[in-house]
């Protein structure tokens, strides 16, 4: 297995991100899987900020604890990732010093070869593919992609700067690192998280997107954005959470699909919406991405603090989903049913995220955009009989849809306590009925719900169990311990809510420990699985806004239950 | 032709008996008359409180939402339906109060909707409070040694921000009224109008006081004369105008009307072209 971690570091501004990108886009035509995170902080200059590349031969969802490479970018910057650096790696940058060092000007060289310092990235990524020995002609093709949008010269200037930079980093190089070989590029992609999950919304069906913006889940709406003239979805920035959730619910009822993004504080303020939501019976999706509070906390690090949030939110009882995708792929199947599964309820649905999963470039292999199939959950108005009954009562709890204006049917939705028409009631039978109506959903909604249990869970030693972004890193972890002689398996859920639970996990004579890891401090989920019954054997918890990394989950795991 | 029977439906009223809303309701009625349009082109969005119950009251599509919320959902729904005639109706603690927020950048995203606020300067269902209308020195159950705060003036507010339409009518003129509510509809923009509605129960002035002191701007006003019209939304003394003070024709959001409700799915050739970026 080949696999190569680098890490390009340096100050906010410095297009650190580009120079990830770039080299992201070359590798993965080379044939290979790529996973890269950003690490940054909450400013517009300066500080400290890093984009990590791991690059494998294999898929791969996680960061290495310590890096071949590092670029760096801003000499203050070295001496704070060099720590993260292996002692059999090597450290590029314009202080470099050491054994382990290559001294690289990237700016002198931007002036001299390009004739202005603005192309240091480009020397950087030109001194990263000589390094890799990569193929120069794929990092022509991403440079040119990337900056003829800005000018044929511009373009020609980068191609130019990391030509060089390749070219010298070759001809010099002492510290010898085993090439990046070319392998079949079978056609794969990479994207955001947030890029995932705002394709998905448009293939699910999307048409209307309001939001604030919020960090980490402004990338929906501005990719929403970018691809409106395509797409033809209308979308707006709203003034605040409340105005974005109420947009989506005032287009949701005029009969589109609709969707709004936040985080965590742009939650608080919309939880009145997800109530109106749920009492109008107006489908919506709201994606929930979720960072270390409490208040504004830590705006640019990663955290699943917010699971009994998204479950126990706004005021009144009523059904809801909550969804939690692990990575870009599996975000796929994830939106889309967030999308049918809140049409055909008429409830909404919640989708968490985080930063880890949100602002991360994942490997996916195909979109297989032919398989998606969508429900029309609306009613065709000549198909209702009588005067129409917003609320009809039903054996599912599920009353049929139109769309107001569609025919002389009037369509009557309300906050309120209401009849079946829709009109405001304090009848207090009727009150009971439709308490009852909304809540008789949840049995379906239930069944709708799909937990991946592996085959081998009796055999184990060791089950780890997680949600979400932290999936990925689980599943690694599980292969790892097995490899190393612990039976270990894990369960991810990507659909957390209404809950369903494996039943070998409620077998009281089981042998295999359950263990929940999980982004935050007190165990959420863990605590849900446990007050359904389930015997929770031990919690691994990590709440630094800093995501999990295979070793350490590995090591605290084999601390309780390894061989060793 | 419509007729006003058209939009009557058999709903009991939680009115008080006698209350400005009654007559309200009519004026709307006969606005939808004056225009011909069916119930079934129209939504009312209203809020919470006496006036947000006035779409349940005649024939229409309603969305009666939360506190505040009304222009965000009109809004959503225009949006994506320009078909559809929308209008918000709430009164003025809603509307001005929990609303303020939205009703500020609704005069900025300018979209086509009519609001409709009964403004009778006190919290009504919740038995007495000051509103964000209420006139200095007013003294409630609360505010027991009168209010303290400076009412707000949402006409002067709604012409310094260039509102699209600016207007404000009485509930004991409803010829006029009626006149003014289809004139905001037929106005393509925001539509502002604010209705002096005497309440029954809690307000300070009953309408004889009003009638003298009320009169209508006429022709000698022109509603394009932004400075005019400011000045006539801000002046105090006896007199207090209604009618149309201003109308300022300018781009409405969304830029591209479109019906998005007809179309369903998305395009499989869209979604190839935007996977071909992430290659």
């Amino acid at each position: 297995m080949t696999e190569i971690s680098i890490i390009i570091c340096g100050q906010a501004g410095q297009g650190i991100q580009t120079v990830g990108y770039i080299l992201a886009k070359a590798v993965l035509r080379s044939g290979y899987y790529i996973f890269a995170w950003q690490d940054f902080q909450s400013r517009i200059r300066g500080g400290e900020s890093s984009f990590r590349l791991v690059i494998s031969d294999q898929p791969v969802s996680s960061l290495p604890e310590k890096y071949d490479i590092l670029i760096s970018m801003d000499k203050s910057n070295t001496p704070f990732y060099a720590p993260l650096v292996k002692k059999s790696g090597i450290i590029i940058a314009e202080n470099g010093s050491g054994e382990n060092s290559v001294e690289a000007h990237f700016r002198k060289i931007a002036e001299d070869v390009g004739g202005n310092k603005i192309y240091a990235n480009a020397s950087a990524v030109g001194v990263v593919s000589g390094i890799l020995g990569l193929d120069f002609k794929k990092i022509e093709n991403v440079l040119k992609e990337e900056f003829s949008k800005k000018s044929d010269e511009v373009a020609d200037k980068n191609i130019k700067v990391a030509r060089y930079s390749c070219d010298e980093t070759v001809k010099n190089n002492s510290k010898k690192f085993p090439p990046v070989k070319e392998l079949k590029n079978p056609g794969r992609k990479i994207l955001t998280g947030n890029e995932s999950l705002a394709l998905w919304a448009i293939a699910g069906g999307c048409r209307f997107m309001s939001a604030y913006p919020m960090t980490p889940s402004t990338g929906i709406i501005t990719y929403l954005s970018e691809t409106s003239h395509k797409t033809g979805i209308l979308i707006e920035q709203a003034e605040d959470e409340l105005a974005a959730i109420n947009m989506a619910l005032g287009a949701s009822f005029a009969g589109v699909r609709s969707m709004t993004a936040t985080s965590g504080g742009g939650f608080c303020l919309m939880v009145e919406g997800l109530s109106l939501a749920a009492m109008t019976e107006t489908p919506v999706v709201i994606v929930l991405g979720q960072r270390p509070g409490p208040a504004t906390g830590l705006p640019t690090r990663t955290e699943q603090g917010e699971l009994n949030f998204a479950l126990h939110s706004a005021h009144g009882e009523f059904p809801r989903f909550i969804f939690a995708p692990s990575n870009a792929s599996d975000s796929f199947k994830i939106m889309i049913k967030a999308f049918e599964m809140s049409q055909k309820y008429r409830v909404p649905a919640i989708v968490l995220t985080d930063q880890y999963l949100a602002d991360s470039y994942w490997t996916v292999e195909n979109f297989n955009f032919e398989n998606i199939k969508l429900n029309d959950c609306f009613s065709k108005p000549e198909d209702v009989a009588g005067e129409f009954k917003t609320y009809s009562i039903t054996e599912t709890g599920i009353s049929e849809r139109i769309k107001p204006g569609e025919s002389e049917n009037l369509v009557i939705a309300d906050s309120d306590e209401h009849d079946q028409y829709g009109h405001i009631t304090e009848n207090l039978t009727i009150r009971k009925m439709m308490v009852e109506k909304r809540w008789r959903k949840l049995c379906l909604m239930t069944d709708e719900m799909n937990v991946p249990v592996p085959d081998g869970l009796y055999a184990s030693e060791v089950v780890l169990v997680s949600w979400g972004s932290t999936g990925g890193i689980v599943s690694e972890v599980a292969g790892i311990l097995s490899k190393k002689g612990t039976k270990t398996e894990s369960i991810n859920y990507t659909e957390i809510w209404p809950l369903k639970i494996p039943k070998e996990f409620f077998d009281k004579k089981r042998k295999f420990k359950i263990v929940v890891i999980e982004n935050n401090f007190t165990g959420q989920f863990a605590g849900i699985l446990e007050k359904e019954g389930v015997r929770i054997d031990g919690k691994i918890n990590k709440y630094n806004g800093l995501p999990f990394t295979a070793e350490e989950i590995t090591g605290e795991v084999e601390k309780t239950y390894g061989k060793n | 032709m419509a007729k006003i029977e058209d939009y009557k439906n058999n709903s009991i009223s939680a009115w008080c008996p006698g209350c400005s809303n009654f007559g309200i309701l009519n004026a709307v009625k006969n606005a939808f008359v004056k225009l011909d349009n069916q119930p079934q082109e129209i939504v009312i969005i209203s809020g919470i409180g006496q006036a947000p119950k006035l779409p349940h009251y005649l024939k229409c599509n309603v969305f009666n939402g939360l506190h505040g919320r009304a222009l965000p959902v009109a809004t959503g729904i225009k949006a994506v339906n320009p078909e559809l005639t929308v209008l918000t109706v709430c009164g003025d603690g809603d509307f001005y109060g929990e609303g303020g927020n939205h009703l500020l950048h609704t005069f900025r995203r300018n979209p086509d909707i009519t609001s409709i606020v009964h403004n009778n300067q006190v919290y009504a269902l919740t038995k007495g409070q000051a509103s964000p209308t209420t006139e200095l020195g007013v003294k409630t159950k609360l505010q027991f040694d009168g209010v303290k705060e400076e009412p707000l003036n949402p006409l002067a507010l709604a012409i310094i921000m260039n509102c699209s339409f600016v207007a404000r009518g009485f509930a004991g003129d409803l010829d006029f009224l009626a006149e003014i509510i289809a004139a905001g509809i037929k106005h393509r923009g925001f539509a502002l109008i604010d209705i002096i509605q005497p309440c029954v129960t809690f307000g300070v002035h009953q309408t004889p006081w009003y009638k003298d002191k009320i009169y209508r701007l006429e022709n000698d006003h022109n509603p394009g004369d932004r400075d005019a019209a400011l000045k006539k939304a801000a002046a105090t003394g006896d007199k207090i105008a209604t009618g149309i003070f201003y109308i300022n024709n300018k781009p409405i959001f969304p830029e591209k009307e479109i019906n998005l409700t007809e179309n369903f799915g998305t395009d499989k050739k869209v979604l190839t072209e935007l996977e071909k970026s992430f290659s």
